[in-house]
């Protein structure tokens, strides 16, 4: 039978390609950020080394492939709704920190023309999002971030939109974002010493944060010192063992005593008058009352052993 | 002091690598200890075992073999840490031309135990230097400017990591040790088998030459594919791929199936490669 997917997958693998990177790009300037849980050296190495960037995977492309229409659609339905979106596209660059970027366009609310930036995602993602500050759950939303952030900075506006999409039900929703003084500083600050590190031809410590290294382009270039998981420790330490023997020994104990304990102090509740109780079974004397958290507090005393 | 003890201290001074002990009490407790350490250890080559599944492992003339696979689960568990990791990058030239190569070397520890290893690839590994010829049909090597020397590189950096937390695990068993260890969840039986003590052509059994030939092709074949089974055969069944007439006549994916004819060029073609894979990584 005819194939209709590889012919697909391999066009997708055609456009994986590596690009120069002569600037700082603003999309990808959160990666590099450190208050934002960046590196600046993968910021160096995108710029020193994108000939030995990772290259991502086809079903990665596919995933991008997907963002890029959704973007379009997004576009289209707010000019069919009669939503005016000027400077759709627009390429900016920032000389002095050597950063460039485009905006997926403008709106004009009132007499200001505001940047916005369409996102789609994935559904638990766009459901996880409601204001600015959930965007730093995720390295790729923290990178959303410091992307609108530069826009803001860079023309000089207090504040923008982005509008996400969900990739799954087709649900759009727009998060208004005011201009975050403090992040965008970090962002100018990553930016000086990147550019501060390839003048210099020089580069930054590296980080130690397995989790943020395990997944960058450049980790066969810069070849951290990485441990995959906590070390297993092997120690020989027989009381120790035979504590935890015991407590596994009587742990199901415990347990049948505490659900027995439970029906008591159902039954005395359920006995109670007032909230309150003064009860002799058997051998036993109960008594309980609420306490301020009105919990039903119960004690028994043995008769007998008196 | 006692005559004893005064033996005992001088023993002591002389020797600083001596195990001493001044009782019988002590004694017992250093073998009690030793004991429990030894313990400890299978229950962790137990825990490294229940890591795994059926597709980690290859049967590899009757041993086990963990595969890359098997060796990332593992790590992580485990927690092995690499450090001091390089990368060097050579050019080679020979008799095919020019080709690439990446040496990954650095530490691997776990458990106060540290050890250096090396791991390497090629610009020839099959899987990304092969092409077909459209007008010949034949086999060549693609030209480097084609190849991403990044693969290279990551297939490098891959194939030091296993070697090195195989080693530093010392993940070594018997096919019994892993089926008890997982309570027989993990047999030779369940797991791909690279066999290579018979010939296929009407069950002969092999002479002792063609096969000791044999097995050393099957083991030279997971060497060159980083214990990856699936890999091996493939790059079996791409060196006995042949021509006649004209027309492309498949190759064997299985050891088994080799002519003794066969085995003996495959041995001379692969004992090259090894060589120079060996040179490579300072074997």
């Amino acid at each position: 039978m005819v194939d209709l997917i590889t012919p697909i997958y391999k066009q997708a693998e055609a456009r994986i390609k590596r690009y120069p990177c002569k600037s700082n790009r603003a999309s990808s300037i959160g990666y590099f950020v450190p208050e934002l849980n960046g590196c600046v050296r993968r910021g160096v190495y995108e710029r020193t080394h994108w000939q030995e960037r990772e290259l991502h995977s086809v079903k990665t492309q596919l995933v991008f492939d997907e963002g890029n229409e959704q973007e379009r659609w997004v576009l289209k339905k707010l000019l069919e709704s009669g939503i005016d979106i000027i400077e759709q596209q627009t390429p900016y660059e920032w000389l002095v920190y050597e950063i460039t970027g485009h905006i997926d366009g403008k709106v004009i609310d009132a007499t200001e023309a505001i940047p916005i930036e369409i996102k789609s995602m994935h559904p638990s993602i766009f459901d996880s999002i409601h204001c600015f500050e959930d965007f730093k759950k995720k390295p790729w939303t923290r990178a959303y971030m410091a992307q609108i952030t530069i826009y803001m900075l860079c023309q000089g506006i207090d504040r923008a939109i982005f509008i996400l999409k969900n990739k799954s039900t087709g649900e759009i929703k727009q998060i208004e974002v005011g201009l975050d003084y403090e992040l965008g500083e970090f962002c100018l600050k990553t930016c000086e010493q990147i550019n501060q590190h390839i003048k210099n031809n020089t580069l930054p410590e590296r980080i130690q944060d397995r989790e943020v290294c395990k997944d960058c382009p450049f980790k066969l270039t810069c070849l951290p010192d990485i441990q995959l998981g906590p070390e297993l420790k092997i120690q020989d330490d027989p009381i120790f063992e035979q504590r935890i023997d015991s407590y596994l020994k009587l742990n199901p104990v415990k347990l049948e005593c505490e659900k027995i304990w439970d029906t008591i102090k159902t039954e005395a509740k359920n006995q109670a008058v007032n909230g309150e109780l003064n009860m002799i079974v058997g051998k036993y004397r109960i008594t309980g009352k609420l306490d301020a958290k009105k919990a039903f507090r119960v004690s028994i005393e043995n008769c007998d052993s008196k | 002091m006692d005559k004893e003890n005064q033996e005992l201290q001088t023993v002591q001074q002389n020797n600083q690598m001596t195990v001493q002990v001044d009782s019988d009490q002590q004694l017992q407790q250093t073998i009690d200890r030793a004991e429990r350490y030894m313990q400890l250890l299978d229950k962790m080559r137990k825990l490294a075992c229940n890591m795994t599944n059926t597709d980690d492992w290859v049967d590899q003339g009757g041993k086990p073999y963990l595969q890359a696979s098997g060796c990332n689960k593992v790590s992580g568990g485990f927690g092995v840490r690499f450090y001091g990791v390089e990368v060097e990058k050579e050019y080679i030239n020979d008799d095919k031309g020019t080709y690439l190569a990446y040496i990954t070397s650095g530490y691997a520890t776990w458990n106060n135990k540290e050890i250096h290893e090396t791991g390497t690839a090629t610009s020839r590994d099959d899987f990304f230097a092969l092409r077909k010829n459209k007008e010949t049909g034949e086999k060549e090597f693609l030209p480097l400017s084609e190849i991403d020397p990044m693969d290279i590189r990551k297939k490098s950096h891959t194939n030091f990591q296993n070697r090195a937390i195989k080693s530093v695990l010392g993940l070594s068993f018997t096919w019994e040790e892993v089926a008890k260890a997982t309570n027989g969840t993990i047999t030779k039986e369940k797991c791909s088998t690279v066999n290579y003590n018979k010939g296929s052509k009407g069950g002969n059994t092999d002479n002792a030459d063609t096969a000791k030939k044999r097995k050393e092709i099957g083991e030279w074949l997971l060497k060159l594919c980083d214990g990856e089974a699936e890999t091996a055969k493939a790059k079996l069944k791409e060196m006995t791929t042949w021509e006649k007439d004209g027309q492309q006549m498949e190759g064997r994916s299985d050891l088994k199936a080799l002519s003794e004819k066969q085995v003996g060029f495959l041995h001379k073609k692969l004992a090259e490669e090894i060589k120079k894979f060996d040179e490579m990584i300072g074997a």
